[in-house]
Order: C-alpha cells, then sequence, then structure tokens
C-alpha cells in the first residue's frame, strides 16, 4: 500500500464551523450545507491531501475516529432534554459519523468502500489495517485514509489543546509514491510484540526512526528504543495529546523526514498493541 | 462458518422460540410515548422481550452490559470455544447508537440535578468492544463499525475476509443496538415512523418501525462439510446521491450486489432467495426493488424482510437478521414478511408471505443505512 499524498489539519478547538468552510473553500468550490464540525474537519483534511487531483471513482474512503461526532450529538441531547423538542433532523442525521466520509465521497466522486471505524485508542491504526487487507485481494486499489476527532463540547470532564484531521493517500501502485506502509501487525500485549521485536531486527538499526503513540509510558518507550536501537522521531510534545494524534506523527513523519523508514508502536488502555512500519521514499 | 451464534430481540432469546414467533408470525410490538418531546402522542416500538415497563427509566448502564454480555456468553458457549481461542479472538462490533443509550441517560439525570448539564460524551466507540474482551479474557484485536444500518454487516464483511485471508483463525462479530431516545425522537424528526402497522414493500406501507436487538456470531475458516451456514463474501460501497436516502433507480444497489456475488464467485442465477433490507420506507421499498430487478431482471429469487418480525435494529440489523434467516432456514423455511397484503402497483413485487419451506442454498442478505451506505453479503447453508 503505496502512499501518494499526505495532510495535516490541526484546529483549535474553539474553531467554529464557519471557520472550517472558509479554510475549505480554499481546496473546492463544492458548496456544502447542513453539515457539522465533525464533518467539515473531514472535508478540510480530505481535500487538503487531495489538492485537486482527480481520484478513482472506484477508490474507497477509510474514516477512523475514536469519539466520532461530539458536538451534533449534544445539541441533539439538548434539544431532547432541554428544550424538549424534536431534534432537527440533519442535526440527528449529523450524529452519525458516518456522514463525514460520505461527504468526502460525494465530494471527491469517489464510489468505492467507505467505512467509519474505530478500536479504543487504536483507531488509525485499525483503519490502516482494514484497508491493507482490502488492498492485498485487489478489492481496492486506491483510497484515503483518514483519522478525524474533535474535542469534546465546551464543559466536557476532557479538555484537549488542540482537534485535528490528518489524511493519507494510498495506492495500490508504486510509480510517484513518497513512501508505504509496509506492515501494520497486531499484539495481545507487550511480551508479544517484544518477542516480534526480538524475532529479527524490525528495522535494522541505525536505519530508522522509532515513534511511540501517546499511551505508551516514558519508561516503556526508552525499554523499545533499547531494543529496537533505533533513533526516536518524538512528536508527542507538539501539542500535548489530542485523540488522532498516531495520524498527526505519521503525517508528520511523512511530510517532515528524510528518505528513512518509521517503526510506531502504540497500545491502548487495555494493553493491545499495534507496530507500523513505514517507509519515506526519496524525492 | 458460523461455529456459534444467540440473539436477542422482541422474539425471544432462546433460537428455538425465536425461530418459532417467526415461523407463526408472532411479533410483540408496545407503543412508546413521545413525551420527552412533549407530544401526546405514540409510536410502535419493539422493544427485547426481556425488557419490564420500568427498563427503560431504570439504569441503562447496567442493563446494557447486561444483556451484551449475556448475548455473547451464550455465543462463546455455543461455539463450544477452548480457553486459548478464546484468548485469540478477534471482536468486530458495530452499532448505530454505540453508547448512547448510556450516556443520554446521564446527560437526563445531570440536568434534572444540575440544571446546567456537563457535556456528555461518548466514552470512545471502541470501548465496548474492549469491554466485551475484557470480560470474557479475550486478546486479539478489535474492530469497532459504525456505518449507520450497515454497520454490523460490515462487521461481518471484514470478520469473514480477515479470516479467509489467513490472518486471523476466528472472530467474534456483534451486532448491537439497544433503545435510545436519541435514536427514537430522531426517526420521528424525520417523520419515517409508521403509525399504523409495519408493512414493507405493500403499497399501504407507512413507514419504519424501530426494534432493538443484539446478535452476536462466532466465525470460523469454512471446514467444507455438508452442513452449516457459510460467509462466502461480499461487498461494501457508497451512493453518493443523498446523505438520507439513496437514488431511487438502485444502481448503487444493484452494484453492490454484483460486487458481493462476484467477490462469492456466485452467478446471480444461483441465488435461491434474498433478505432484503426493507425498511418499509417508500424511497427503500423503489430503490431496492430496483436494484433487485437491475439485478436479476425477470428471474428475481424469492426475497422476504424480517424487520416485521423483530423491528428495525439499525446498526445491529447485520448481525441479529443473519442469525434469523440462517436459523430459519437451518429449521426448514424462509420466514415471511409479515404484514404485506398488497403489492404496490409501480414495483409489482411480492415478498414471500407464508413460512417458505427452503432449508438450504445460496442466499443473499442486502443492508442500506443512512449515509449512502451499502453492503450486500453472500451466504450458503448447507442444512
Amino acid at each position: 500500500m503505496f502512499i501518494h499524498a499526505v495532510s495535516q489539519f490541526v484546529a483549535l478547538p474553539a474553531a467554529n464551523p464557519r471557520t472550517l468552510k472558509e479554510v475549505l473553500k480554499g481546496y473546492t468550490d463544492t458548496p456544502f450545507r447542513r453539515v457539522n464540525k465533525f464533518i467539515l474537519l473531514a472535508l478540510v483534511g480530505a481535500h487538503r491531501c487531495v489538492r485537486g487531483r482527480t481520484l478513482n471513482g472506484n477508490a474507497s474512503v477509510y474514516l477512523t475516529t475514536e469519539n466520532g461526532n461530539l458536538g451534533d450529538t449534544n445539541n441533539v441531547l439538548d434539544q431532547l432534554y432541554r428544550q424538549h423538542s424534536l431534534p432537527m433532523p440533519f442535526s440527528f442525521i449529523n450524529t452519525m459519523s458516518n456522514t463525514a466520509p460520505f461527504y468526502v465521497a460525494q465530494s471527491l466522486n469517489v464510489l468505492g468502500r467507505n467505512l467509519s471505524i474505530s478500536g479504543l485508542g487504536l483507531s488509525f491504526e485499525r483503519g490502516l489495517e482494514l484497508a491493507r487487507l482490502d488492498f492485498d485481494p485487489g478489492s481496492v486499489e486506491e483510497a484515503l485514509i483518514g483519522a478525524v476527532d474533535e474535542a469534546p463540547p465546551e464543559g466536557g470532564a476532557v479538555h484537549l489543546a488542540v482537534e485535528g484531521s490528518f489524511w493519507i493517500h494510498v495506492k495500490k501502485a508504486r510509480d510517484g509514491a513518497l513512501g508505504e506502509v509496509a506492515e501494520v501487525r497486531s499484539f495481545p500485549d507487550r511480551e508479544a510484540l517484544a518477542a516480534w521485536c526480538e524475532e529479527e531486527p524490525v528495522l535494522p538499526p541505525g536505519r530508522g526512526l522509532l515513534a511511540c503513540g501517546a499511551a505508551v509510558p516514558h519508561e516503556e518507550r526508552t525499554d523499545w528504543q533499547r531494543r529496537t536501537g533505533l533513533a526516536v522521531f518524538d512528536y508527542g510534545a507538539d501539542y500535548g495529546p489530542f485523540d488522532t494524534m498516531t495520524a498527526y506523527g505519521i503525517t508528520k513523519f511523512l511530510e517532515t523526514s528524510p528518505s528513512t523508514s518509521l517503526l510506531h508502536i502504540n497500545r491502548n488502555g487495555q494493553g493491545r498493541y499495534v507496530a507500523l512500519i513505514l517507509h519515506r521514499y526519496g524525492s | 462458518m458460523i461455529k456459534g451464534r444467540a440473539i436477542a430481540c422482541a422474539l425471544g432469546e432462546d433460537l428455538d422460540a425465536v425461530v418459532r414467533g417467526a415461523r407463526e408470525m408472532r411479533p410483540g410490538i408496545a407503543r412508546l410515548p413521545l413525551t420527552l418531546a412533549g407530544m401526546d402522542e405514540v409510536r410502535p416500538y419493539y422493544l427485547l422481550s426481556r425488557r419490564g415497563p420500568e427498563s427503560l427509566s431504570a439504569a441503562p448502564e447496567t442493563f446494557f452490559y447486561e444483556v451484551l454480555f449475556d448475548t455473547v456468553e451464550r455465543a462463546l458457549a455455543d461455539a463450544s470455544l477452548r480457553t486459548a481461542d478464546l484468548r485469540d479472538l478477534a471482536i468486530f462490533f458495530g452499532s448505530t447508537a454505540i453508547d448512547i443509550p448510556v450516556y443520554e441517560h446521564a446527560y437526563g439525570q445531570t440536568l434534572r440535578e444540575t440544571s446546567r448539564p456537563a457535556s456528555m460524551v461518548s466514552s470512545g466507540y471502541g470501548r465496548i468492544a474492549d469491554e466485551v474482551a475484557g470480560r470474557f479474557g479475550i486478546r486479539g484485536p478489535t474492530y469497532t463499525f459504525t456505518t449507520a444500518c450497515t454497520s454490523s454487516a460490515n462487521a461481518l464483511l471484514y470478520a469473514a475476509a480477515m479470516i479467509a485471508a489467513g490472518r486471523i483463525p476466528r472472530a467474534l462479530v456483534i451486532g448491537y443496538d439497544l433503545f435510545s431516545h436519541l435514536g427514537f425522537y430522531g426517526f420521528e424528526s424525520l417523520r419515517l415512523i409508521a403509525t399504523d402497522g409495519y408493512r414493507p414493500f405493500d403499497r399501504r406501507r407507512s413507514g419504519i418501525i424501530m426494534g432493538e436487538g443484539c446478535g452476536a456470531v462466532v466465525l470460523e475458516a469454512d471446514d467444507g462439510g455438508d452442513a452449516g451456514a457459510v460467509l462466502c463474501g461480499g461487498a461494501n460501497r457508497v451512493d453518493a446521491y443523498n446523505v438520507t436516502t439513496h437514488a431511487l433507480e438502485g444502481g448503487a444497489i444493484a452494484q453492490v450486489m454484483w460486487d458481493a456475488l462476484e467477490d462469492a464467485d456466485v452467478e446471480a442465477g444461483a441465488v435461491t432467495a434474498i433478505k432484503a433490507h426493507g425498511t418499509g420506507s417508500e424511497n427503500n421499498d423503489r430503490m431496492e426493488g430496483n436494484g433487485m430487478v437491475r439485478v436479476f431482471g425477470d428471474a428475481l429469487p424469492p426475497f422476504t424482510v424480517l424487520k416485521p418480525l423483530i423491528g428495525h435494529t439499525v446498526g445491529a440489523s447485520g448481525v441479529v437478521e443473519l442469525i434469523l434467516f440462517t436459523a430459519c432456514l437451518q429449521r426448514g423455511f424462509c420466514p415471511p414478511t409479515l404484514g404485506f397484503e398488497e403489492a404496490d402497483e409501480a414495483l409489482s413485487l411480492r415478498p414471500v408471505t407464508e413460512p417458505k419451506p427452503l432449508s438450504r442454498g445460496v442466499f443473499l442478505l442486502n443492508f442500506f443505512g443512512f449515509g449512502g451506505n451499502c453492503t450486500a453479503l453472500v451466504v450458503a447453508v448447507r442444512g
């Protein structure tokens, strides 16, 4: 699965839909009505990744998210419980997170698979895994894979400094690619990942970088560095923790790193692990 | 192939009782008030058979996980997995509402107590699958699909594909949607809920009746034997016509059926019968009817709709309807489309209206949802 383009869009949680619509106008003339913040985040990221190119009509869209739509869901609960009225119809429809990949597909005229996927703390990794499953037998030959999450509404228990939308454009064809998703592998626990790392060098020492997801504790990162002998690619300090952080790190690596490889290790609260290996080609 | 399965729906929880209810066409439909929105009206709804009258307002988190864990436990027991097999299971979870039934209750309760509730949000779309894993000692990967009414159909599609590709030995696939005010009042806001009976494909149709359901299946690679039900392939694609409705001419609907048949290496002429999506809305009847005619022409196989028996279980419908449909076939009949009486002249399509003797063959199962999502599955039943 070869990577042909990437995009990053990081926003302050205070960004309102009108601001996002203005940003979106820089990438597409398509007018979008009755869309909410979550959908606009997805559209900005996806169109920024595509940048006006025409995709194959059978291309697929895999949107990964930790929490899906938050703002409109909260609005609908307010309409029901506080205002005691029926929800606004499009607010209700837009509580369903798959409306976001729908609008991405509609605006880019891509009619292949269209999915909204999650995996606790590992959503982007799960999306990559399922996309590779479709690419290997040739069921899908071109796709957009994105990670989108809005920050919880004001007054919520969790405060995040930023929210974001990060996308990669992948094809089965290598010509013109800037990199490759070479491995996506799941592990039931830390020991299984450690055994995999010891079977054979995942990447030759000194020939790549190591990055760890937000939930990997500091002392564990040091252990992975020792085991792999790889230099560290640290993206966690840029904005602090947020839900689409892995996709941020991956797209940052692909946008800024020289020709090299990346081993990305992430875990969730239940101790499941996913390892990614990406190669960044020289320009 | 389906190694184990369990269901909780309006017809019951014991599979034999559920099948008997389908054969005897005995749905249990409640009528729920719309008082939360200040409306002096009621709407029909297919509640789980285990619901008592108080359960819609009682601690929903406890009820939510009781139903889920109980259904999964029964499916795992039905599959007779060894402890080591259980540990390696991958979980594929599909739902429309995810944990909304839990946190909307918390929102309402906080509002009563403080008059200014803190924002309530999901505890993470992936959390429910991980809760199941934690409860049963499962350490395999977990995947959650939220594609509206195709959610658990897509979970089935990817679980089967991952097994076929040899990446996992077996999977636990769950479809689960409980009653939520957000969903109930949301469908009412769209004016989609039927007021007087569920009649898909009937010219007197008046809309959808929602239902709640939980289904769990354990899938393994096909053993090549001469019994059981096997998920042989399927497809997903998007109809970009509109976020709320599919194109009436049924082009994308037809294409996903063709894609599914091609994936399963099955000719259209080899399809024994179709389980239609059949929500009961006029738009669904027209686009699905047109799509089926595009694929099968004058040789349309018998088709049926299960929703009048159990309600539209939205994101759970993929797994719940797979279980109900295959269990009926394995007991010798294709379940009927309850409520159908008069054909729509514009469609001229008549679903199966009485239990039809049928116990084996190749079947096409359709699922469609908001966001233009289209999924079709091909299932072989060997008796």
